[in-house]
């Protein structure tokens, strides 16, 4: 067996698909939902390794730390075992990775620099689920356990210090996003959705979802309007009522399928009178339009189309792609410590046989004298022993720890300590 | 002691401002708490610097331009501190904190405060709350028209769809709206106490309630505006841009009292001049 316990060797390992390899119809044969969850991680785990499956919408991806050397990743096999067309992919379709640049995907995965989407932020959520889950199935190890800590750590670094995640990507959270732009806290305003469409509903839904006042909802069936309104719990307004309650309105969506407009610019221009010119924000996502384009001239009235969120979005993008360098530099930082890491785990079996040997000769030299003693005194005395043995490794473990243990001195250090207590190099148990 | 502070307060007034600087450059809210930690810190020194000088004088220190700057500087950081108080929408502290060290700064220039207090026949503390209300909501308005510039700046930006930085940094329109005319309701109440007690400096100074001097007009007129932009804002529903334009208007006004109409053609208030 190899000596070299770090994770740079060929034990650790990725196997993965993403958007970028895969199509979407062949990503879902591959993912892995709840239900078999267990199953897989099981089969990964069957030679006592450490595995996590990261199963999005996105991207399934297999972490695999092996208990042997040089063992060759089933994690692909494992996943397509029902899916023998898959099986066969390979080259640009399959990404794979051993080593250390294992940890550095899994930091730009959990970064959002790998995402459909730059910045995009549920991507952290779902790494940690991942994590957890397989924590649940007892499947996670000392090895993989440090990675997607760290990852999770890069993940809230890159949302706390950059400005990766901010803005909307989205048609709804950019119609949300607008909506606090403007307004603040929702909770206080009144949304009016024209319209009972999906895209319609979708962007209420959200507004919703941030909790706004009151809700009203005008379609020219009203039955469609009143089945929304009880799914978004809002309430139903005619829609030959709708020029005169939009003065107290705040925000309105409107998505219907008319062939002309629904609102003309003399009835938005009579409503913002009323309500003294103060901001209203119409988000008209129809085609054709359902309100006068004029009608953004008017003062305190916004009106947004469908291209005017594109725009949004397309320079919430552009920023967000502004920040990756930044970005990079945090994974890079992150990186060097998972190598120090990873270094500093070559030291750990002498240490712990330096440790276990010390704790042995104690052990035994009590055992030997400590009838010479009174109860009382001898848990003083092994106290003492504790502490004076303590005091003696303190500085020379420190000494090997923090050496370049790569490097030959750190190496010949090593040696030297197994050689003197006669320590197995693999065990680190005396030989 | 007085030299160092002197120093201390334009210096931890610009740590702060720097601080709110570096969030509003890097779009994080990293150092928000903590810049405003600093500001607090920083009004405590100086209240204890503005006192120290109260109990030395007998007086409010005035008498020049760069103590009334002093005043000033600190009637700002007071209102900022007031409005950011338990908001955590945003921030456009930002902008005044820079106001602020500006004009702490030149006060800091200008050297220590005057040997003695301004000579007036009216008793001191009538006097004195005279001039710091006065200074009280020459700084609401600057607050205000600051706040003003910030609205129509962020309304334009959503108006256009341009996600600029301000956009982004910015509280939301409605709150920027709501600090104009908290900033506006405090400059109109502390003047009328400014105007209240000038006419008591006045009985005791000049025998009369009124003079027709250019300094108490400019300030009634800025009084006025600042009363009717409330009164809209209360009766009428108006908001938005017309009360960032009303502010806007009422401290162009109040400058021109402070920086022109004081000095140049008012005979009786020579503010900036060096002493009453």
């Amino acid at each position: 067996m190899s000596s070299d316990v770090s994770i740079s060797s060929s034990r650790l390992h990725l196997v993965g698909a993403s958007h970028k390899t895969l199509p979407l119809d062949l990503r879902e044969r591959l993912s892995v939902g709840s239900e078999e969850l267990p199953t897989v991680l099981s089969a990964l785990q069957s030679d006592g390794s450490e595995a996590v499956v990261l199963s999005t919408c996105n991207r399934v991806e297999v972490y695999l730390f092996s208990s042997i050397s040089e063992c060759v990743n089933p994690g692909w096999e494992v996943l397509t075992r029902f899916e023998p067309e898959l099986a066969a992919l390979n080259g640009d379709r399959v990404y794979r990775a051993k080593g250390l640049p294992v940890g550095k995907h899994l930091f730009r995965v959990a970064a959002g620099l790998e995402s459909q989407i730059v910045g995009e932020h549920q991507i952290l959520g779902q790494v940690r689920d991942s994590y957890r889950r397989a924590l649940e199935y007892g499947a996670v190890g000392g090895v993989l356990d440090r990675l997607f800590r760290q990852a999770i750590h890069v993940g809230k670094r890159v949302r706390n210090e950059t400005s990766l995640s901010v803005g909307a990507a989205h048609h709804g959270s950019a119609a949300v996003e607008l909506a606090e732009r403007m307004f603040g806290d929702l909770s206080r305003h009144s949304v009016l959705l024209i319209g009972a469409g999906d895209t319609g509903k979708l962007l209420a839904r959200q507004l919703v979802d941030k909790h706004v006042g009151e809700l009203s909802i005008a379609n020219r069936t009203p039955g469609k309007a009143e089945e929304l309104a009880r799914s978004l719990g809002g309430q139903t307004v005619e829609v030959s009522r709708v020029p005169d309650i939009l003065h107290e309105m705040d925000i309105v969506i409107s998505a219907t399928s008319s062939p002309k407009s629904v609102i003309r610019y003399d009835q938005v221009a009579a409503a913002m009178r009323t309500r003294s010119y103060r901001p209203l924000l119409i988000i008209d996502i129809a085609v054709p339009r359902d309100f006068d384009p004029q009608i953004g001239e008017i003062e305190g009235c916004f009106l947004k189309s469908i291209e005017d969120l594109d725009s949004i979005i397309e320079a919430n993008i552009q920023e967000r792609i502004s920040e990756v360098p930044a970005v990079e530099q945090i994974i890079e930082e992150e990186y060097t410590q998972l190598e120090n890491w990873s270094v500093s785990l070559r030291s750990e079996p002498t240490i712990r046989g330096l440790r276990g040997r010390v704790d042995g000769i104690l052990e035994e030299v009590l055992s030997r004298h400590g009838k010479k003693f009174r109860p009382e005194d001898r848990v003083q005395l092994e106290l003492f022993g504790k502490a004076l043995l303590s005091r003696v490794l303190h500085d020379p473990i420190c000494r090997v720890k923090g050496s370049n243990q790569a490097s030959p001195l750190g190496t010949a250090r090593l040696a030297l300590i197994r050689e003197l207590f006669g320590l197995d190099e693999e065990t680190g148990r005396r030989s | 002691m007085t030299a160092l502070l002197q120093w201390l307060v334009p210096l931890v007034y610009l740590l702060g401002a720097t601080l709110y600087f570096s969030d509003f450059w890097s779009g994080a809210r990293r150092w928000d708490r903590v810049a405003r930690g600093v500001f607090w810190a920083g009004l405590l020194v100086h209240a204890g610097r503005l006192t120290m000088e109260v109990f030395r004088l007998d007086a409010l220190p005035l008498g020049g331009i760069f103590p009334f700057l002093t005043l000033l500087s600190f009637s700002v950081v007071a209102v900022m501190l007031f409005l950011e108080m338990g908001s955590s929408d945003g921030s456009t502290a930002v902008f005044l904190a820079w106001l602020a060290v500006g004009l702490e700064g030149c006060s800091a220039v200008g050297g220590p405060f005057p040997q003695h207090a301004v000579s007036t026949a009216a008793h001191p503390a009538v006097f004195g709350i005279h001039v710091g209300t006065a200074i009280l909501g020459y700084a609401g308005a600057a607050v205000a028209a600051i706040h003003g510039v910030l609205y129509l700046l962020l309304y334009r930006e959503i108006k256009s769809n341009r996600v600029g930085r301000i956009y982004r940094f910015l509280p939301p329109l409605d709150q920027i709206e709501k600090r104009t005319g908290s900033s506006v309701a405090l400059s109109f109440v502390a003047l009328t106490v400014s105007l209240v007690f000038g006419m008591r400096v006045l009985r005791v100074t000049e025998s009369t309630y009124w003079l027709w001097d250019a300094k108490i007009l400019t300030t009634c007129l800025v009084w006025v505006l600042f009363g009717l932009t409330l009164s809209s804002r209360r009766w009428l529903g108006w908001s938005g841009r017309r009360v960032a334009f009303f502010s806007l208007f009422g401290f162009l006004l109040a400058l021109a009292s402070l920086g022109f109409v004081g000095p140049f053609l008012s005979g009786f208030h020579t503010f900036s001049g060096g002493g009453q």
